[in-house]
Formats: structure tokens, sequence, C-alpha cells
């Protein structure tokens, strides 16, 4: 379990927190998202618990021990991120950046890894340098090596954005198999609500780096807050 | 551990086809020509400077080796091969991925232990056999135990700096400093390396063409002025060494301006080595054991001794030793310019350009052509504190002989 106690953040330079006092938790088995708008520094809060970036106050616990320097390397064995744009080697084959990547993770599983690359329909694409990938490719085999690290916890930056809906219906299959087979906890950031309530157990609502709203997602769904949410996203999507 | 001992294999799998340096690093320490008189002192300067620049390059190929995953973004051919690619990119990567820095260095700076114990070795032995000087060896052998553990160091630095998630502004001006440090002086190797390369160059061609028609068993040196050529070369090295080092860049803009630089880098370069070739075929000076034959713009004037009218001796501005002739047709000349080029009789009968100055003001006070010598003060130090003793004797003589001349 991950969790961020009142952790803010800014960048150099900058008066404002990105991330102000902010608290969450992401917990195996579970699916867990992070909503808001354009900016509101969710991309900031998933760097932070990935341990990319240091708070200036507040601390992110793994499984009680507080995270730091010392404990990054393993605790990065045992969670995922998915929306790094140089997590592989584009000029590489897919299959050359997983012989290399996975001496770093003696938990990967290859034949998962294989049978994840069928299921997201590029199972025949794994000597093709990754470079010549279309974007929702390459999200899928991102997300494939992720999973097949078999981290406890994956940590995804809007990893449905702009991809049509079939590659969106094929990702979201790949987590919702991975949380329910696999106990795997994910925490994705995203403003497609309506893709995402469905398969959801969790939402985080961000504003200004700040969870102004937090819950179970029938608590925060089925209500007119929850109208109120579908009509931040659908802003957010026309706009975005 | 084990998993960095594993990874580092594979990395090492993966750059195989490249040059090793550690190979070149043995081989050239090996074959570095030897000083003929038993001491070492004249090859000394070089073989200390050669080494430790090769100790240097070899371990930052060493390590890039290590460092190193993919192509350049520009392909240069013999060059990728020597100094493989933008090495970049495998931090970037590593910064997404759980790389264990610490361990996977330490790998690094074990495997260097073996090279180094070999070269201190092979000093040694060169030592015991007293083919060269005690002092000499000192130097290559501090270089090996400090130089390659500090290129390690640094490149961990500068790695730990682009994965570091810590970016407090003291300790990134002080890591942004280390690597500005370490940059600069990968590139002045890599310059230097050129430069070498192209005198060595250019000193086969002017050899041949300047000497051509000096019989090797005659007594001749060949002065050349370079002018700006060596200074023109010597920029137009280092941009090139730059953009070979850090590729012609990602975006348009950046490549175009690259671009335009390495067009200026090859300009310069070729206009310093033209101007050298034409300055050694048309403009030089012959000196012979009784004669200078002067060529400019291709024109040649010989001069005998019974041609000059009196000499001087002084220091140039850069306190470099200089005898200047002036002849009855009005003209002068400067004896010894930038760059020589000589016979081996030459080399046989004169240790240095002192003990030709010697004799050719000893031949001219016996014809009665007197000349003066200046700057002794510079002159004195230069001698009493720098020279070998056969130049300092040869000076000697010239004071003796200017003052009995006057």
């Amino acid at each position: 379990m991950i969790e961020a106690k009142n952790i803010s953040f800014k960048y150099g330079g900058n008066s404002k927190f990105k991330v102000d006092d902010l608290s969450l938790t992401v917990e195996e088995g579970m699916m867990s998202c992070l909503i808001g708008k354009n900016g509101c520094g969710k991309t900031t809060v998933l760097k932070l618990l990935y341990g990319m970036l240091t708070p200036a106050s507040g601390a992110v616990y793994v499984d009680g021990k507080k995270l730091c320097g010392k404990t990054l390397a393993e605790y990065h064995e045992n969670v995922a991120f998915v929306g790094d744009n140089n997590w592989c080697d584009k000029d590489r084959t897919l299959e050359h950046n997983v012989e290399l990547l996975s001496f770093l993770y003696p938990s990967f599983d290859r034949e998962y890894f294989d049978k994840l690359l069928k299921k997201a329909g590029i199972g025949d694409k794994d000597d093709k340098t990754v470079g010549s990938f279309s974007t929702g490719e390459a999200v899928k085999a991102e997300i494939s090596f992720a999973l097949a690290r078999r981290p406890k916890l994956v940590i995804m930056d809007e990893p449905l954005a702009n991809l049509d809906p079939v590659y969106k219906t094929d990702i979201l299959e790949l987590l919702q198999d991975a949380v329910s087979e696999n106990n795997m906890g994910i925490l994705l950031s995203t403003h497609l609500l309506d893709e995402i309530e469905d398969i959801t157990d969790k939402i985080y609502i961000m504003e200004k780096g700040k969870i102004t709203k937090s819950g179970d997602r029938f608590e925060l769904l089925g209500d007119d807050e929850g109208t109120k949410l579908r009509d931040i996203a659908k802003e957010k999507d026309s706009s975005g | 551990m084990n998993k960095m001992k594993r990874f580092h294999k594979y990395i090492s799998k993966l750059n195989r086809e490249r040059i090793g340096w550690i190979i070149i690093w043995i081989t050239a320490m090996l074959s570095m020509p030897l000083n003929g008189n038993g001491s070492g002192e004249d090859l000394s300067g070089m073989f200390t400077v050669s080494s430790i620049i090769l100790i240097f390059i070899a371990a930052m190929d060493y390590v890039d080796k290590y460092l190193d995953i993919d192509e350049p973004d520009w392909d240069c051919g013999i060059f990728t091969a020597i100094y493989g690619g933008m090495n970049g990119r495998f931090e970037i990567l590593m910064h997404s991925h759980s790389f264990d820095t610490g361990s996977y260095f330490k790998i690094l700076m074990t495997g260097m232990i073996p090279m180094q114990i070999i070269t201190i070795v092979y000093l040694a032995v060169l030592r015991f056999f007293d083919l060269i000087a005690a002092d000499v060896v000192v130097f290559p052998a501090l270089a090996t135990v400090l130089i390659p553990p500090v290129v390690v160091l640094l490149r961990a630095f500068r790695f730990q700096y682009l994965l570091m998630h810590d970016r407090s502004t003291g300790s990134l001006v002080l890591r942004g400093i280390v690597i500005s440090l370490y940059g600069m002086a990968r590139l002045l190797i890599f310059a230097i390396v050129f430069i070498l390369m192209m005198f060595i160059g250019f000193s086969a061609i002017t050899q041949d063409l300047v000497m051509r028609g000096i019989a090797d068993n005659e007594v001749a040196s060949s002065m050349v002025s370079s002018g700006p050529a060596f200074i023109l070369a010597i920029i137009g090295d280092i941009i090139l060494c730059y953009i070979i080092n850090n590729g012609l860049g990602g975006g348009k803009r950046h490549r175009k301006l690259r671009v335009a630089a390495l067009i200026c880098a090859l300009v310069l370069i070729l206009t310093g080595t033209g101007i050298y070739l034409y300055q050694s075929v048309y403009n030089n000076v012959i000196l012979r054991e009784d004669s200078v034959s002067v060529r400019r713009n291709g024109n040649i004037t010989e001069y005998t001794l019974d041609d000059v009218q009196s000499y001087r001796v002084y220091a140039e501005r850069n306190e470099s030793f200089q005898i200047e002739l002036y002849f009855k047709d009005g003209k002068s000349q400067r004896l010894i310019l930038d760059s020589s080029e000589d016979t081996n009789a030459w080399r046989d009968k004169y240790f240095s350009y002192y003990n030709y100055a010697a004799e050719l003001v000893q031949k001219l006070n016996e014809r009665g052509i007197n000349g003066r010598l200046e700057d002794q003060a510079v002159l004195n130090k230069i001698v009493s504190t720098n020279l070998d003793p056969r130049c300092a004797e040869g000076y000697r003589i010239i004071e003796q002989l200017t003052e009995a001349g006057h």
C-alpha cells in the first residue's frame, strides 16, 4: 500500500505549490482513479508517489515505511509507472528492450508478457522497433511490460489519452484483469470519467493541487455530485 | 549485486563491436618508443603526456562501454566505432527503471583493476630494466592509479544527477560544475588527440615534400613559419571534436546550426592545413652547415656564409631562442622558425639549435663577421633553469664568441 500524507510540492522558481497538502492511498487489489482538470497537478502527484520527485513537505509511505533515496530502487521493483516516454529505447525492437530491461526486474514474467501482448493485439510486433508503433500500440506495449513485471502497484499517467475507443477498451480490459487476477493495485489519472467509472473502485477529485473529494465510486457518482463530476469531465474532454 | 553483474555482462556483450580502447591503451603503452640514449630524457615529456592522455581516454571509453546501449544520432563511421554513441540515453532510460546505480558503478570500478595492474607492472618492468628514468615513470603510474577511478566517479556523479529525484539548488549547482568540468576535460582530450593525429599526418606529408632533393646523410634542416595555420586548425579541431562528441542534435534548427559549425570546422582545418602545406613547400628556410637557402613564394635565394653581413642572437617575445642573419643584399632572415624537418645527419651532428647556432657564430666570427647577443638576462634564465646541458653548452659558446667578437 502506498500512502501519501500531507505532501506538498512546488517546482523551482515558482511561488505557488503545485501540490498542496495532499493525502491519498493506493491499495493492492483496487483500481483508483485521480480526476482533475489540466494543470491541476495530477502528473506531479503521480511522480511524487512513484518517487520521481521529492515532496517539499509531508512524505510518501510504502507499507508504513517512509520512502527515501535508499529504499527507492527496491520500491521501484514492486511499483511500476506508466506514462514515461523514456521507458524503453525507441530505436530498438520490443524484444531487445525487454531483454535489456528484464535484467532489472527479477520478477519479470515472460510468459505473462507474451500473453498480454497477444491479448492486446500486438503479439506479432515484438520484432519491430518501438518507435514504429502507433500511439495505442506503444501504450499497450508499455502497459504490458509494466504488468508483466508483476508489481504490487501500478501508477499510470493518463494511459487513455488520445486513444481511439477500440484501444481504450483493450487497455481497460488489461487493467481490469491485472487487478482481479493478480491482485495488483492501480492508480491512474484521467479525465475520461465515463470510460473508467464502471471499473474504478475509488475516485479522487483534484483541483488546484488539492484533493477536493474522494471516496468509493458508488458514493461519489450516484448523486447530484456525480452529475457535476461528469460535467467537469465533459467540459475537460471537449476542451482537451 | 548479482542482478547488476548480469546486466553489466549483457551490456558488455551488446557493445563488444566497439573498438576497445582498453586494448589500444595496453598496446600503445607496450609499443611506446623509448629514448635511445638510455635515460629517457629526450622523450620523457612526450611519454608522460601521451601516457596520461591515453589513460584518460581509455578510462572514459571503458566507462562509456558500459553506459552506452544505442547508436548515436549521427553515425560517423570510424569515429562512431572509436568514440561510441550518445550516452545520455542510457541515463534517461535507467531513470525510468529500478537501476541500482551504486552496485553498477562498483562493478565498473573493480573491473578496471586488472588493467591498472597490467599498466603498473609494465611501467615497473621498464624501470627495472633501466629503460626509462624513475621520474618519468612516476607520473604515468600516478595517472594509472588516480585517473580511472576519478573518471568513473565523475561519470557516476553525472549519472546520479540525471537520475536524482532530489533537485535541491546547492546540489544541482555543485553537480553542474562537476559535469561541466568533466565535459570540458573530455573535449580537450579529444581535441588534443586530433591535433596530435593531424600533426603526425602533417609531418608525414610535409617531410616528403619539403625534404625532397635532400639526402638523409646530408646535414640539413628545413624551417617553416606556419603563421596562423596551427591556430586555425586547432580552432577547427576543437569545434569538430565538440560536434563528434555531442552529435548533430535533435531539433531541426539545432541540427542546422551544428551542421554549419561542422562545415566551419572543416573549412578552418583545411585552411590551416593548406596554409601550412603552402608554407612548407613555398616559404621555407633550409639550413646547411655552410649555407642558408631561403625560399619566398617559390623563389629560392642561396646564401653562403660569405653573404652574411652581421647576425643577431636574441630571445623572441615568447622567450624562445632566435638567431637572425643580415645579408649583404639588404635582406634578413630569422633561422629558427615554428616547425622544422631535420635529416638524420643533422640530428646526429647537432643536439639542438643552440649547438647549430654556436657553430654558425663561430664560423661567422672566423670570417670577421660580427654579431650581437641581446636579451642575455632572459636567455641566461632559460639556459640555467630549463635546458639540457648540451644546449646550455651551445649557448655559452655563443656568449663567449659574441663577447669576443665585440
